[in-house]
């Protein structure tokens, strides 16, 4: 606490830190993971997320995907005008970054269901390392478009090869692994004996699977979007119900999901005007 | 717990406290103002500032976090007045009352975006924001006091519910204004909006908000308000709403001895979260107990004697 009750690590967290690209990986046709040296004085928890400054052009939110001593990695899809000239960036290339920022994922023991459709899979891959290293027994369910839009597919095959989680890709035209959605995988799979399930993707998806879990009385979480302004609880801008995303989430539990009751049904905007999704 | 009544009625509304969220903080969605009208210490509610029209606001870096407090550049985003409306239709079970802030580019526009908010039931006081340091337009408005004359008495015709005009730090004016609104029949003043500024990276050589300006807000303003509202309080009969950088409750405290009848709270919000109302609220009840007072309003003004 400073004099000002402005905390330390709170002004460390905001401080746009400029850092250097080190590394890029294309991902998929307009996915690509970028890697930096890690500018957190902090541990981030697998949810957390990050604003990242293209100087002249924007700032945005980006799940972490990617976390060690010494690095940090975001994979973002081209979307936009910021997004795309995220996914043009080289190493050498800088761009500013603050974070670790808002609530992350609770790990817990026993036996997780891991659900992500598209982009989603971002914040997901960090919390499955996690996940792996506390012992937890974990499936993985990724649900893509098609095989051209596939995320981590490699990477994800190695740890399922390697017997550190158990793994089901499914695309939507059959191109690549099972002719489903992840919703559809993961509805079958799910059971009782699950201590967790764990979701990031399109609200339909987390909306569904949400349903599913009231049913079946299970245990969720779900890393959510708002439209992301100032990430520190003060503007009001990323509202959903009657939560912050950037403070209260973005991962939020299944009666805070079921309270904020908009999920896959609206959103808003820059300005805060609402806009129906379905 | 408290245990003294810390209520206060100022230009006609009742508070429970003298706690009010300020302008612009958390104010865009009617669930969410509800929920913080119900929680522990709160007094009022403002509403984010509501223009005719929707507005973006401007791109990202819109804020910058200091040791000594914010500089924010939103851009005045909001959803315009009509789909506001039926964001105050959202605000089910409000239990303290609501005060409508909004602005306009003109005199024209200022009057028809009152005329639009005020009909909603829930809206119990305006506050005219002609102080917004990051928007030209609204911007340079709140320095001519013949202006927002003009303005606040033509709203006062349309509309009969309180009206308060917040006013701008940005000109050696700010007396002047304060005395023609209230000549011109405002019911009350807050004082004050931030204070233009700046900040630059010095990385990349350049303005880190997109907006390049922004105002200051949090801490670094105190003096700055109390000083605003201490000069306002010897020369304006109305009651005022301070606010500038109240971070605990010697703060408001501090306020209340300069002449504000009630207290409004906005960066504390990022710092502390909505808790810091009730925090503040205990803080103030047992400052006026340990020094023998039974109401806030015996200490309004004290420090002028
Ligand atoms: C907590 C969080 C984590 C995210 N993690 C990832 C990730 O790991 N990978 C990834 O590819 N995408 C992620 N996103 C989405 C990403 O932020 C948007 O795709 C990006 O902001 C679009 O910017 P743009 O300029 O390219 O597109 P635009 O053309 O400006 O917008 C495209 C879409 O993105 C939304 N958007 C634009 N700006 C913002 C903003 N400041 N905050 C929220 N939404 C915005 C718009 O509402 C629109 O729907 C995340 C979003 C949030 C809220
Ligand atoms: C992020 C942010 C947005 C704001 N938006 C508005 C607004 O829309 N209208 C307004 O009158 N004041 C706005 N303000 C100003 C505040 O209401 C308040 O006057 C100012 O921040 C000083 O109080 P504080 O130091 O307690 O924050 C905003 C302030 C901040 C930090
Ligand atoms: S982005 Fe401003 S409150 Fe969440």
């Amino acid at each position: 606490m400073s004099v000002y009750h402005i905390d330390r690590s709170m002004l460390d967290r905001h401080r746009r830190r400029i850092v250097r690209i080190v590394r890029r990986v294309d991902e998929c046709l307009d996915t690509v993971s970028l890697y930096m040296h890690n500018p957190f004085s902090s541990d981030p928890i697998p949810g957390q997320f990050t604003m990242i400054w293209i100087p002249g052009v924007d700032e945005i939110p980006l799940s972490i995907s990617y976390m060690d001593s010494c690095i940090l990695g975001v994979t973002v899809r081209g979307v936009g005008e910021a997004t795309r000239i995220l996914c043009s960036l080289q190493p050498g290339d800088t761009i500013g970054v603050r974070g670790p920022l808002g609530r992350g994922f609770t790990i817990v023991k026993g036996r997780s269901l891991v659900v992500g459709g598209g982009v989603g899979v971002a914040p997901l891959r960090y919390l499955i390392y996690r996940l792996i290293d506390v012992g937890v027994d974990t499936y993985v369910v990724f649900g893509f478009r098609d095989k051209l839009h596939t995320i981590y597919l490699e990477e994800m095959e190695k740890l399922s090869v390697e017997g550190r989680i158990k793994l089901c890709i499914a695309t939507e035209d059959g191109s690549y692994g099972f002719k489903a959605t992840a919703y559809d995988i993961a509805s079958r799979i799910l059971d009782e004996s699950f201590d967790m399930v764990y979701v990031c993707g399109p609200e339909e998806l987390i909306r569904r699977i949400l349903v599913l879990c009231v049913e079946k009385d299970l245990p969720m979480e779900a890393s959510i979007e708002g439209y992301m302004k100032c990430g520190m609880g003060v503007c009001g801008s990323c509202v959903r119900g009657a939560y912050l995303v950037c403070r209260d989430g973005p991962v939020f539990d299944r009666d805070k999901l079921l309270e904020i009751g908009e999920i896959g049904l609206r959103r808003r905007r820059a300005s805060g005007t609402i806009e129906p999704l379905l | 717990m408290r245990s003294l009544d810390l209520s206060v009625d100022i230009a006609g509304l009742s508070l429970k406290t003298p706690l009010i969220l300020a302008s612009g903080i958390l104010g865009l969605s009617g669930r969410l103002l509800a929920k913080i009208s119900r929680a522990e210490g709160v007094g009022a509610v403002t509403t984010k500032s509501i223009g005719l029209k929707p507005r973006d606001g401007y791109p990202n870096p819109t804020i910058i976090l200091l040791p000594y407090g914010l500089i924010n550049s939103m851009g005045l985003p909001n959803p315009g007045a009509e789909a506001f409306l039926k964001e105050l239709d959202e605000a089910e079970d409000l239990s303290s009352p609501l005060i409508a802030s909004f602005y306009g580019y003109s005199v024209d526009e200022i009057v028809e975006t009152a005329r639009i908010i005020a009909k909603h039931p829930r809206v119990s006081a305006l506050e005219l924001n002609v102080s917004c340091p990051h928007v030209s337009g609204v911007y340079e408005l709140g320095f001519k006091p013949e202006l927002v004359a003009e303005a606040v008495s033509k709203v006062k015709k349309i509309i009969d519910k309180p009206l308060f005009v917040k006013l701008s730090p940005n000109t050696h004016l700010i007396v002047d204004v304060a005395r023609a609104a209230a000549e011109a029949g405002a019911d009350g003043l807050t004082a004050i909006n931030t204070v233009k500024a700046l900040a630059i990276d010095t990385e990349l050589f350049r303005p880190i908000l997109s907006g390049v300006y922004g105002g200051l807000s949090g801490p670094a303003l105190k003096p700055i308000a109390l000083r605003c509202v201490y000069e306002i309080y010897k020369e304006v009969d109305i009651p005022i709403v301070g606010c500038g950088g109240v971070s605990n409750s010697l703060d408001v405290v501090e306020f209340i001895l300069a002449g504000a009848s009630a207290v409004a709270l906005g960066s504390v919000i990022a710092f502390k979260g909505v808790g810091v109302f009730r925090e503040l609220a205990e803080g103030l009840s047992s400052y006026l107990e340990r020094k023998g007072f039974r109401s806030v309003r015996e200490i309004v003004g004290l420090s002028h004697r």
